[in-house]
C-alpha cells in the first residue's frame, strides 16, 4: 500500500502553515522524560544500528533521506517526509519497515532484512506519541539556505518598475499634432520636446517599402512593386503604405518571418545539443505550428496558453487537437544532456530548462536563477521556483531520442490523431519487416535480462570479458534503436503521426505497476524517469539546488511578485500547467503583454524600448519610454485583442517607423543610442534575410514550404562526432535546398554556415535580441563560398536572360547600362546613381584585364562564358556590398 | 563633424574624393590603406614604453575556484567543516595540497603540477574583485568594464590603442568563445570601429580541431578578385558618402580588406599540423585529455608570433556548484600541460618577455561548501594570474582574508585590472579614449588604478 499523494498533501499543508506562522513548529510541547527514555531505549539504537550507515550524514544519503537528526527525519527525502508525528499510518517510515512496498522495503536484506515485529510496533507507538526526539532542538523551520541576495526587504524589492501593472496612459498633447500618424507617435514626440531632439526627415517611398518588406516578410520587394508603390505614394502616401502593409501581413511569408522571430525566443532547434547531440526528428512540427499561428494571427494569449498547456485544452476536432498538442513542443525542444548519469538530476534539469525558457520567453524574467537560492537580484524566493518546478515535474515531457549506451533518457513521443490530416515523413515498413524487428527485439531483450541477472554474480566472480562488454553495449543500443523504430509504426507497418510535446503525469501511479522485479528495476534505474517524478506531485525544495538534498515540499504555484490579480487555483489531479498559462496571460500579470509588445518593437525598430528584451528584472535595462510601453501593452490587450498582426500594423504605419535613418549630429550628441527614436535605426539584416534575399534576387527561391526537415529525413540518432556515425554533419552545415531559411535544418552546434556567420542563434538560449557582428569571416564567405558563387552565377544568368543581347553578334558592352539598372533594382530596390553606373562600367572595363585592349564596347569580347564570368563577379559584388545586407 | 569613427573618416573621405574626382582612375582602396599611416590597424605609438606587445588571455569561464588553485588558505583547511561566514554554511578546506614552488616559493595547489614548474614566472593577483556574482554580468564586466551597457571589449581597446604589426591578420582573435554569458559582446567593438572586433574561431561546445576558418581559399585569380573587391569597396564608399556617418559600412569596408589579405596569411597561421611532434607533445596535443586546449594554446602562439595583438582562448565550464572534486581535477588536468607548454614555448622563442599571458575567470568561489562537494559564486575575492610581458614573476599581489572570502589587502577591481593590462601594453588608460555620445569614453570609465607594484 502506498499513499504518497495523501502524505504529500499533509506535508504541504503543514508547510503552508509553517511558512505563515514561523513559530508553529516551536509550538510542539517538549517531550516528557518518559517519552525520551522510550526514544533512547527503543528507537535510537535501531536508527543507529540499522539506518545510519545509508541515511546518515556521511556522503550523500540514500534517496536524499537522513534519519540521524530530528529535523532531517521530519523533512524527509525524495519521497517526502519520512515520518509525520502522530500519524503512523501516513508515515512512509512505517510503510518501509513493514515491508509494505518491495521497492522501499527497509532495512534491506544485506542489513539483516525486516525488523522484528516488536521493534516495528515500537516505532508505531513512538510516532503515535508524536515522535519525541531530543537529538536536536526544534528549529525555526527555515530551510538551510545560504543566500547572497542583494535584496533583504522583499517589499522594497518588489518596487522595481516591471513588477508593477502597466498604468493606463493618456495620449500626450503634443505641439505638432500633424506629426502623429498613430497614437504611439505622440508618446515618441512628447519625448523629443523634453530632450531637445528634432526628428529627422521621413524616409522616401523606395526606402520605406524595402524596409517594410524585410521587416514584415523578410524578403526584398520586386522592382515592379517598388515602381508601383512609388507612384501610389505620390498620390496618397498613407493609403499606399496601409495597402502594402495589409498585403504583406496577409502573405504567407509573414508567418515565416515572424515565426522565425518567435523560434529565436523559443530556442528552437532540432537536436538535443550538449554531450550526445541527438536528433529531434519531429521538432519541425512545432516550427510549422509557429508559422501557421502567426499567419492565422492567433491571439498572442491563446498562442501562449497553447504552448504551455495546449494538451489540456478542449478541441473541436482532430486537427485542433493535433495543433494544440504540437504547440506544447515548446516545452520539449530544449537542449538536453542525454548522458546525465543521475536520472533525478536529469528530471530536475529538464524542469529547470522549461522554467528558464518559459520565464524568459513570456515574462523576460530569470526565474531559474532561484533554483539554488533565492534570486540574488529579483524578489523571487527559491520556494517559488520550486512551486513552479512542481508543475513541470508533474509533467511528462516527450521528446523522443533513442536510448543507447551514451543516451540514457529517451522518452516516448505523442501520437497525433490519424485523421488530423498532417503529413508524415517517416518511412513505413512492411508487416513482415515489422515482425522481424519485433522478434529481434524480443531476443535482444532476453539477452539483456540475462546479463543483468548475471551482473551481480559476474561482478563477484571477477571482471566481465571485453567481448561480453562489447556485446552488451551493442545489445543495449540496438534495443534502443528498435524500440524507437517500432514505437513509430502501427501494426500494419505504417508510420504513425508523431509529435514532441507534453502531457500530464498520471494523478496516482501505483509504483509497483512500473517497477516489478529486480531486472525491471535495473532497466528503470538506467533509462527511466525516477518514480517520484512519474506522477502529479509537489516538488521538494532542493537545498542549494542539490538533487540529493530534497527539503520540504512546496505546493505548486506561481511567482508572487508577478501576481497582481486573482491567482488561478490549480485543480486537483492536474499538473497546474493550464493554470500557469492562465496566470501568465491574465491581466494581473504585469509582464506578459509588455514583454511581447517590446519584442515586437525590437523586431520592427531594431532596438526595444527595453533594450534587454529577455530581462526586465533589476539586472536588465529600464524602458526608454515607460508611458509608451504601458500604452502599447494595454492597447494590445484591450483594443487589439492580442493580435500581433494588428500590433505590427500599428508600429509599421507609425510616423516613428516612417523616419529616415539619416545621421544627425545634434540629435546624435544628445541621444547617441537613439533611445528616443529620432531616426530609424540603420540595421544589418538577419542571417535569414540575407540568404533569402540572395535566393530571391537570383530567382531560385522556392516559396513552397517543404514538408518536414532534413533532420526528419535523417531520422533518429546522434549527430556528428567520430563515433557518432548515424548522421553526417555536412548535410546540416551546408544544407541543400532553395526554400526559405526558416526551413533549413537547425541542429544545435551545427547551424548552416551561412546563418551561423551572420549571427543566427543556435537554439541553446532564449534569444530575443540577436548579435550583429561585422567580421572578415563574413567577407570571406561572400567572396569565396560556394553558396554565394552559385547564387551569383544564377543571378547573372537571369540578368542576361532578362535583358538579352540586342544582336546576335553583340559583345560584353551591349545592354550594359540596362542590365546594371535592373540588377540595382533587384538588389537594392532603386536605380543606380550616375556615379554608380560609371563605377559599374569601369568594373567591366577592368574585368578581366585582357579586355583592356577591347576598343569597342558594343563589340568587344564575345565569348559567352567570359561574359557570364564578368557578370557573375559583378553580381557577387552586389551581394557582397554593405547595402545588400543593410536596412536604412 | 562626426564624432564617431574619426580615424577612418579622414581616410575614407580622401579615398572618396579620389574615387569621385578621378572617375575611371579610382585606385584600389586597399592600396590606400596599405600606404596610409592612418589606417585603423597600422601600428600606433604607445603612451609610454610598453612592457608587453601582445596578449594571450586564457579565459576560464564559469568562475574557477581560487582557494583550490592559487590562493593558499591554511586556515580554511584547518577549519574544514566549521561554520562558514554565511549562516548555515560549512567551510570546505581544499581537498588539494598546496606546496611552495620555485625560488620564489609561491604556494600552488597540486592541481597544477606542470604549471608549478613555472612558479617563478607567475604573478598571482590574489585580490581580484568584480561587481556581481552572476555569470553573464561578471563575464561581460571582465571583458568590457561594464555589465550594464554594451561597451568595447579589452581586446578591441588594445587593438584600437596599438594597431597591429601584421595587417594581413585580424588584430584580435577569440578562440572558442562562449555563446552565452554575453556572447559576441565579450569580443565586440561597440562604438569603436568594427575592425577592432574580435574574429571568432570555433565555438565553446565544439573542439577546435576542424573548427577553423572556412572560405579562406580564393575561388578566382587574385587580379580578378581584386577587381571585384575594388568594385565592392567603391559601392560601399558611395553608400558611406550618401549616409554621411555609418560605422557599420566602414566596418564592412575594413572587413573586406582584412579578409582579402587573410586569404594568404591565415591558413599558414592556424595550421598547427606542421609543428614538430616535440612541440605538439609540449602542448599536450598527444594526449586526449589535453589535446583540445593544447591545440588552442599552440594556435595562439602561432598567432601572436605572426603579429596578432590580442588572442583570447575560452575554456570552461568552471562553474562547480557540485562535484568540485572530480570536475576540478578534470578541468585543471586539461589545461595544466598546455599552459605550461605555452609558457615554455614562448620563452624558448624569446616571446615571453613581451607577451602578456593572463589566466582567470569572471569570479572565484566560496570557501564554504555548496551541496557538500561544490562551491558557490564569490565575486568579492578571487585570483587571476599573469606571466611574461613585464610582470614580476614569482610574485603575489594582494590577498584575501584567512578563508578566501574577500579581498582585504590591495583589492583589485576589474577597472584596476584593465588599467594595469593597458599599462603593461604601454597605454595610459586615462588617455586611451574614444569620442562617443559627446564625451570621451574609456575602458576604465572614470576609475582604474594601475597596480605598479606588479610591473617589473
Amino acid at each position: 500500500m502506498n499513499t504518497p499523494l495523501f502524505v504529500h498533501k499533509i506535508a504541504a499543508a503543514a508547510l503552508v502553515l509553517g511558512a505563515w506562522m514561523p513559530c508553529a513548529s516551536g509550538a510542539e510541547s517538549p517531550p516528557t522524560t518518559e517519552q525520551l527514555n522510550f526514544f533512547e531505549k527503543k528507537i535510537r539504537p535501531v536508527l543507529v544500528e540499522k539506518c545510519s550507515k545509508c541515511h546518515g550524514s556521511e556522503g550523500s544519503p540514500k534517496a536524499g533521506l537522513r534519519l540521524d537528526s530530528r529535523d532531517a527525519m521530519r523533512r524527509g527525502g525524495e519521497s517526502g517526509p519520512a515520518m509525520i508525528p502522530g500519524d503512523a499510518e501516513g508515515s512512509l517510515l512505517m510503510e518501509a519497515i513493514r515491508y509494505g512496498d518491495p521497492d522501499t522495503a527497509m532495512p534491506p536484506k544485506k542489513s539483516g532484512g525486516k525488523l522484528p515485529d516488536a521493534v516495528i510496533a515500537d516505532f508505531e507507538s513512538w510516532i503515535k506519541m508524536g515522535a519525541p526526539d531530543p537529538r536536536d532542538k526544534p528549529s525555526d523551520g527555515s530551510p538551510e539556505v545560504a543566500s547572497q541576495k542583494s535584496w533583504s526587504d522583499y517589499g522594497e524589492a518588489t518596487k522595481w518598475w516591471s513588477w508593477q501593472l502597466p498604468q493606463p496612459q493618456a495620449v500626450p498633447d503634443v505641439k505638432d499634432p500633424a506629426w502623429t500618424w498613430k497614437p504611439l507617435d505622440a508618446f515618441v514626440s512628447a519625448n523629443f520636446e523634453k530632450q531637445e531632439l528634432k526628428p529627422v526627415a521621413d524616409a522616401d517611398a523606395a526606402t520605406w517599402i524595402r524596409r517594410a518588406y524585410f521587416d514584415i516578410i523578410g524578403l526584398p520587394p520586386r522592382p515592379q512593386e517598388v515602381i508601383d508603390f512609388v507612384k501610389a505614394w505620390q498620390t496618397d502616401a498613407a493609403k499606399a503604405r496601409s495597402e502594402i502593409v495589409d498585403k504583406l501581413l496577409d502573405s504567407p511569408q509573414y508567418g515565416e518571418r515572424w515565426g522565425r522571430h518567435w523560434l529565436d525566443v523559443a530556442r528552437f532547434a532540432e537536436s538535443t545539443g550538449k554531450d550526445v547531440n541527438t536528433a529531434f526528428p519531429h521538432a519541425w512540427r512545432y516550427r510549422d505550428y509557429v508559422i501557421a499561428a502567426f499567419n492565422a494571427d492567433k491571439p498572442f494569449n491563446t498562442f501562449v496558453i497553447e504552448q504551455i498547456a495546449g494538451d489540456l485544452l478542449p478541441a473541436k476536432d482532430s486537427a485542433q487537437k493535433a495543433s494544440q498538442t504540437i504547440a506544447t513542443g515548446f516545452l520539449a525542444i530544449g537542449s538536453k544532456s542525454l548522458n546525465e548519469q543521475n536520472p533525478r538530476q536529469f528530471a530536475l534539469d529538464l524542469a529547470d530548462e522549461q522554467i528558464d525558457t518559459l520565464s524568459q520567453a513570456f515574462l523576460a524574467t530569470t526565474i531559474a536563477c532561484a533554483r539554488c537560492h533565492d534570486h540574488k537580484f529579483d524578489p523571487i524566493p527559491q520556494r517559488e521556483y520550486y512551486a513552479l518546478a512542481g508543475i513541470f515535474l508533474s509533467t511528462d515531457t516527450r521528446y523522443g531520442t533513442a536510448n543507447s549506451i551514451q543516451s540514457r533518457h529517451g522518452s516516448e513521443l505523442i501520437e497525433l490523431p490519424a485523421d488530423a490530416g498532417l503529413p508524415i515523413v517517416a518511412k513505413a515498413i512492411s508487416p513482415a519487416e515489422r515482425q522481424t524487428q519485433m522478434s529481434e527485439l524480443e531476443k535482444l531483450k532476453k539477452e539483456r535480462d540475462s546479463f543483468i541477472a548475471d551482473r551481480l554474480k559476474k561482478r563477484n566472480e571477477g571482471s566481465v570479458t571485453p567481448q561480453d562488454q562489447q556485446r552488451r553495449l551493442f545489445v543495449i543500443s540496438r534495443i534502443g534503436q528498435l524500440e524507437t523504430a517500432l514505437a513509430g509504426i502501427t501494426e500494419s507497418g505504417a508510420a504513425k503521426s508523431l509529435s514532441m510535446g507534453v502531457q500530464d503525469q498520471p494523478a496516482d501511479r501505483k509504483l509497483g505497476d512500473d517497477v516489478g522485479d529486480f531486472i525491471k528495476r535495473r532497466i528503470q534505474e538506467r533509462f527511466g524517469r525516477p518514480a517520484q517524478f512519474s506522477q502529479i506531485s509537489n516538488s521538494p525544495l532542493y537545498i542549494r539546488g542539490d538533487a540529493d538534498k530534497p527539503g520540504e515540499r512546496v505546493p505548486r504555484g506561481f511567482v508572487s511578485v508577478l501576481s497582481k490579480g486573482d491567482v488561478p487555483v490549480i485543480r486537483d489531479k492536474t499538473s497546474g500547467r493550464l493554470e500557469l498559462a492562465q496566470w501568465i496571460t491574465s491581466p494581473g500579470n504585469p509582464l506578459t503583454a509588455r514583454v511581447i509588445v517590446n519584442r515586437a518593437w525590437h523586431w520592427v525598430f531594431g532596438k526595444g524600448l527595453v533594450t534587454s528584451v529577455d530581462n526586465f528584472g533589476t539586472t536588465g535595462n529600464e524602458p526608454s519610454n515607460l508611458a509608451l510601453l504601458d500604452y502599447l501593452a494595454l492597447h494590445f490587450q484591450k483594443d487589439l485583442n492580442w493580435s500581433v498582426k494588428s500590433l505590427v500594423r500599428e508600429l509599421v504605419l507609425s510616423h516613428t517607423y516612417g523616419l529616415s535613418s539619416r545621421y544627425d549630429p545634434a540629435n546624435f550628441h544628445n541621444d547617441p543610442e537613439n533611445a528616443a527614436c529620432w531616426r530609424m535605426n540603420p540595421r544589418r539584416m538577419d542571417a535569414e534575410c540575407i540568404r533569402d534575399a540572395m535566393l530571391a534576387v537570383s530567382s531560385t527561391l522556392d516559396l513552397r514550404p517543404p514538408v518536414g526537415s532534413s533532420v526528419a529525413f535523417a531520422g533518429d540518432g546522434p549527430i556528428g562526432g567520430p563515433r557518432r556515425r548515424s548522421i553526417g554533419e555536412k548535410g546540416f552545415t551546408e544544407p541543400e535546398g532553395n526554400f526559405r531559411s526558416i526551413y533549413l535544418p537547425t541542429v544545435r552546434d551545427l547551424l548552416p554556415t551561412v546563418l551561423d556567420l551572420f549571427d543566427a542563434p543556435d537554439g541553446t538560449l532564449v534569444t530575443g535580441r540577436r548579435e550583429s557582428t561585422n567580421t572578415p569571416t563574413q567577407a570571406l564567405f561572400l567572396m569565396n563560398s560556394e553558396f554565394v558563387a552559385e547564387q551569383s552565377e544564377l543571378f547573372a544568368k537571369k540578368l542576361l536572360k532578362a535583358i538579352p543581347p540586342s544582336s546576335k553578334n553583340a559583345g560584353w558592352g551591349d545592354q550594359l547600362p540596362e542590365r546594371v539598372r535592373w540588377a540595382y533594382a533587384l538588389c537594392f530596390s532603386r536605380w543606380p546613381t550616375p556615379d554608380e553606373m560609371t563605377a559599374a562600367q569601369a568594373f567591366f572595363n577592368r574585368f578581366p584585364s585582357k579586355w583592356d585592349g577591347a576598343s569597342d564596347q558594343s563589340q568587344g569580347i564575345k565569348d559567352p562564358a567570359a561574359i557570364q564570368a564578368a557578370y557573375t563577379s559583378f553580381c557577387r559584388a552586389l551581394f557582397g556590398s554593405a547595402e545588400f545586407r543593410q536596412l536604412n | 563633424m562626426n564624432t564617431c569613427g574619426h580615424i577612418t573618416s579622414l581616410l575614407t573621405r580622401r579615398a572618396l574624393l579620389k574615387n569621385l574626382s578621378c572617375g575611371f582612375g579610382w585606385l584600389a582602396f586597399s592600396d590606400l590603406v596599405a600606404r596610409a599611416a592612418t589606417g585603423p590597424l597600422a601600428p600606433k605609438p604607445t603612451h609610454f614604453p610598453a612592457k608587453a606587445k601582445r596578449v594571450i588571455f586564457l579565459c576560464m569561464r564559469g568562475g574557477p575556484s581560487h582557494v583550490d588553485t592559487f590562493d593558499y588558505k591554511p586556515m580554511l583547511t584547518a577549519d574544514n567543516g566549521k561554520v562558514g561566514k554565511r549562516p548555515g554554511t560549512k567551510l570546505l578546506g581544499s581537498p588539494w595540497e598546496f606546496k611552495q614552488h620555485g625560488k620564489s616559493g609561491l604556494w600552488l595547489s597540486e592541481l597544477f603540477p606542470k604549471l608549478a614548474a613555472h612558479a617563478d614566472e607567475l604573478c598571482l593577483l590574489r585580490s581580484m574583485q568584480t561587481n556581481l556574482p552572476a555569470h553573464p554580468q561578471a563575464v561581460i564586466n571582465m571583458h568590457t568594464g561594464s555589465s550594464q551597457f554594451v561597451r568595447p571589449s579589452l581586446g578591441a581597446w588594445s587593438l584600437y590603442g596599438l594597431g597591429t604589426t601584421n595587417e594581413n591578420l585580424p588584430g584580435f582573435v577569440t578562440i572558442t568563445p562562449s555563446n552565452g554569458f554575453g556572447g559576441a559582446q565579450n569580443y565586440g567593438s561597440s562604438f569603436l570601429p568594427a575592425i577592432y572586433q574580435g574574429t571568432r574561431i570555433g565555438s565553446d561546445n565544439r573542439p577546435i580541431e576542424g573548427a577553423q576558418l572556412s572560405n579562406l581559399e580564393p575561388t578566382m585569380n587574385a587580379q580578378a578578385q581584386r577587381t571585384e573587391l575594388d568594385f565592392i569597396q567603391n559601392l560601399n564608399q558611395q553608400k558611406l558618402h550618401k549616409d554621411g556617418v555609418n560605422p557599420e559600412v566602414e566596418g564592412v569596408i575594413q572587413s573586406y580588406e582584412l579578409a582579402f589579405k587573410m586569404q594568404s596569411q591565415m591558413p599558414l597561421v592556424i595550421d598547427t599540423d606542421k609543428e614538430s611532434d616535440a612541440t605538439k607533445k609540449l602542448y599536450g596535443i598527444d594526449t586526449a585529455a589535453t589535446a583540445d586546449f593544447g591545440r588552442k594554446c599552440l594556435m595562439a602562439r602561432r598567432m601572436v608570433e605572426a603579429g596578432v595583438r590580442f588572442v583570447e582562448i575560452g575554456h570552461g565550464n568552471w562553474d562547480h556548484h557540485f562535484n568540485l572534486d572530480n570536475a576540478m581535477r578534470t578541468n585543471c588536468g586539461a589545461i595544466d600541460q598546455p599552459i605550461a607548454g605555452l609558457l615554455t614555448d614562448l620563452n624558448q622563442r624569446g616571446l615571453l618577455k613581451d607577451t602578456l599571458v593572463i589566466w582567470g575567470g569572471e569570479f572565484g568561489r566560496t570557501p564554504h561548501a555548496q551541496a557538500g562537494n561544490g562551491r558557490d559564486h564569490n565575486n568579492k575575492g578571487f585570483t587571476m594570474w599573469m606571466a611574461g610581458g613585464g610582470v614580476k614573476g614569482g610574485f603575489s599581489y594582494g590577498s584575501t582574508d584567512d578563508y578566501g572570502y574577500e579581498a582585504v589587502e590591495k583589492p583589485m577591481p576589474i577597472h584596476d585590472w584593465h588599467a594595469t593590462v593597458l599599462a603593461l601594453l604601454g597605454l595610459d588608460h586615462e588617455k586611451l579614449s574614444f569620442p562617443y555620445a559627446g564625451r570621451d569614453f574609456r575602458l576604465t570609465d572614470t576609475k582604474g588604478t594601475v597596480a605598479k607594484e606588479i610591473i617589473s
